[in-house]
């Protein structure tokens, strides 16, 4: 579905990624794992058109990314979950959620996007009571089921989460990561980035380790999780982790 | 909130009505069609800076561009004066999106360079080429505005027509703020990555919001020189376009009714400073200060909190 191969980034001078190469299936749960500044997030800005890679190819479904505006990726089915959940804080929930529908919503009946809606809210029923209320007002959790919700509004095929765990309590992270995994049995295939290794390959099918924007190690969750370079990993985020 | 904003333009344009009517005389009633043509770019300009978060440091240009073709059109040219208004604000349009487009692709504040830069492009032009704007001597004998069957000719008529504008122009601005544009662009001014991540095509909104604020300098342009029939490049330079950046910053950017509170003030402070002869330009500039210091949400905060209610089309922070 995606295949990444020898993509290399930089911001100004700066290398980030050293030739990654990469690919998910469709259907699958994959995930990105790897230490703060291993250029995960990068990846994602790539993906997604926000940063222009300086090497190498993108693949989506036969459709070479690298060279299109976000606003064509996002048409093409590929939503992304910033870091940091990057809401509209003064908008409502509401109107931050139809946001996501930008694309679609001038030739797409209402009824339509109501449904959407609709569904959004059969996932996070919190979010419903709420519609009206600024998304500041939001507490952690909530604000991260906003920005899922809304990356969904733009009925993604991809959905890319950047760190959907980052700052909430350990419940809600679960309530989180079981409605991710719903999604992806209702066939969105997801690329997750976690710091939390333990956590994130306990629900993906497959994971890459990056450090220093390279690839170190690659395989299915359960490999993953015995190596000893993930467990060093693992333990370098312990404090933070549930 | 939509309701309100109607509602306010409502006694606006009731107020506008009587208004010359308590006017002592023309001078006043002169002072008005100034404001108003003042307003009908500082509209523009607040939606550019206060919305789409971009700053034109070379408004009076398109101005500028407006009342020069008006001016070249009917005297060279004896074009219809409707027509030639029509063109004078597709002009400063087209002008506009030849600067924007290549800076507004790229983050920052690009366009705020490239418009000082053509801002003095501009007024060098009108200056020298001589052949087409009468050089530094300009362009006189412009007619009035024929439209419609009117000729709008006394301090009167333009009077209503520039206001009339006016609220036209504020009703469209409503429309667009409270509307899906309005949220858009409070979307990218919150967080513009993410705007960008769920496929909102940043500088093609920010270009079109430029080339409206340009298209409404060249609507004032063109109603300038059909008002005073005679135009030279002095208005148009530099310190006009700081003007009426700092009218809407004064009177609150990003606020509907800023621009217009603004523009009010920063054109009768003036008038009202005269009695104080060479002193006039330090206390401007102390007023000027004390507003930016002690109310940087502009004026239009200072009237929000008379009335106790509290700006809810204000933008916040992003959150982390």
């Amino acid at each position: 579905m995606l295949k990444i191969s020898g993509l290399t980034a930089a911001y100004g001078q700066a290398p980030i990624l050293n030739g990654i190469s990469l690919a998910i299936h469709p259907g699958e749960i994959v995930t990105l794992i790897g230490p703060n500044g291993a250029g995960k997030t990068t990846i994602l800005s790539c993906i997604a058109g926000l940063l222009k890679n300086k090497s190498g190819a993108i693949h989506f479904q036969d459709r070479e990314l690298s060279s299109l505006e976000p606003e064509a990726i996002v048409g093409l089915g590929i939503s992304l979950v910033p870091e940091d959940r990057g809401l509209f804080a003064p908008l409502t929930v509401l109107e931050n959620l139809t946001l996501g529908a930008y694309l679609r919503i001038s030739h797409t009946p209402k009824s339509a996007i109501k449904e959407d809606l609709e569904k959004v809210f059969e996932l996070f029923p919190v979010l419903k009571s709420r519609l009206k209320q600024s998304v500041a007002t939001l507490s952690g959790g909530q604000q991260q089921m906003v920005a899922i919700g809304r990356a969904l509004m733009a009925k993604p095929r991809l959905l890319l989460l950047d760190e959907p765990s980052l700052g909430l309590a350990p419940l809600v992270i679960r309530e989180i990561f079981a409605v991710i995994e719903s999604l992806n049995r209702a066939g969105v295939t997801i690329l997750l980035i976690e710091q939390n290794a333990n956590l994130a390959l306990r629900m993906a099918h497959r994971g890459y380790l990056i450090e220093n924007g390279q690839i170190i190690l690659e395989g299915s969750s359960a490999e993953l999780q015995k190596h000893d370079a993930v467990k060093r990993a693992y333990l370098g985020s312990r404090e933070t982790a549930i | 909130m939509n309701n309100k904003n109607y509602f306010s333009l409502a006694v606006l344009a009731l107020f506008l009505l009587i208004l010359p009517w308590l006017l002592p005389n023309s001078y006043f009633l002169n002072i008005a069609v100034i404001i108003g043509t003042y307003t009908l770019m500082t509209i523009g300009l607040n939606l550019l800076i206060g919305y789409a978060g971009q700053i034109s440091l070379g408004h009076a240009a398109y101005f500028g561009i407006g009342s020069y073709t008006v001016a070249i059109l009917t005297t060279l040219y004896q074009w219809d004066t409707l027509l030639a208004l029509i063109t004078a604000v597709l002009l400063a349009a087209l002008a506009a999106w030849i600067i924007g487009k290549p800076t507004l692709r790229l983050r920052g504040h690009y366009l705020a360079m490239a418009t000082l830069g053509f801002g003095f492009i501009v007024q060098i032009l009108m200056a020298e080429l001589t052949g087409l704007t009468g050089g530094p001597q300009g362009i006189s004998g412009i007619p009035k505005l024929a439209a419609f069957g009117f000729k709008f000719k006394g301090d009167f008529q333009l009077y209503f027509l520039v206001w009339g504008l006016v609220v036209v122009v504020q009703l469209m601005t409503i429309h667009l703020v409270c509307g899906k544009i309005g949220r858009t662009f409070l979307a990218i001014h919150t967080n513009e990555t993410a705007a960008e991540s769920l496929g909102i095509n940043t500088a093609r909104l920010r270009l079109m919001v430029f080339m409206i604020s340009a298209g409404l300098a060249g609507l004032a342009g063109g109603f300038y020189a059909y008002a005073i029939n005679y135009i030279n490049p002095e208005p148009f330079g530099f310190n006009f376009s700081i003007l009426l950046v700092t009218m809407v910053v004064v009177g609150g950017m990003g606020d509907l009714w800023g621009p217009l509170l603004g523009t009010v003030v920063l054109t009768i402070i003036p008038e009202v400073l005269r009695a104080f002869k060479d002193f006039d330009i330090i206390i401007y500039g102390l007023i000027l200060m004390l507003i930016i210091i002690f109310m940087p949400q502009g004026l239009i905060s200072l009237i929000y909190r008379a009335f106790g209610h509290v700006n809810s089309d204000k933008s916040g922070g992003s959150i982390q």
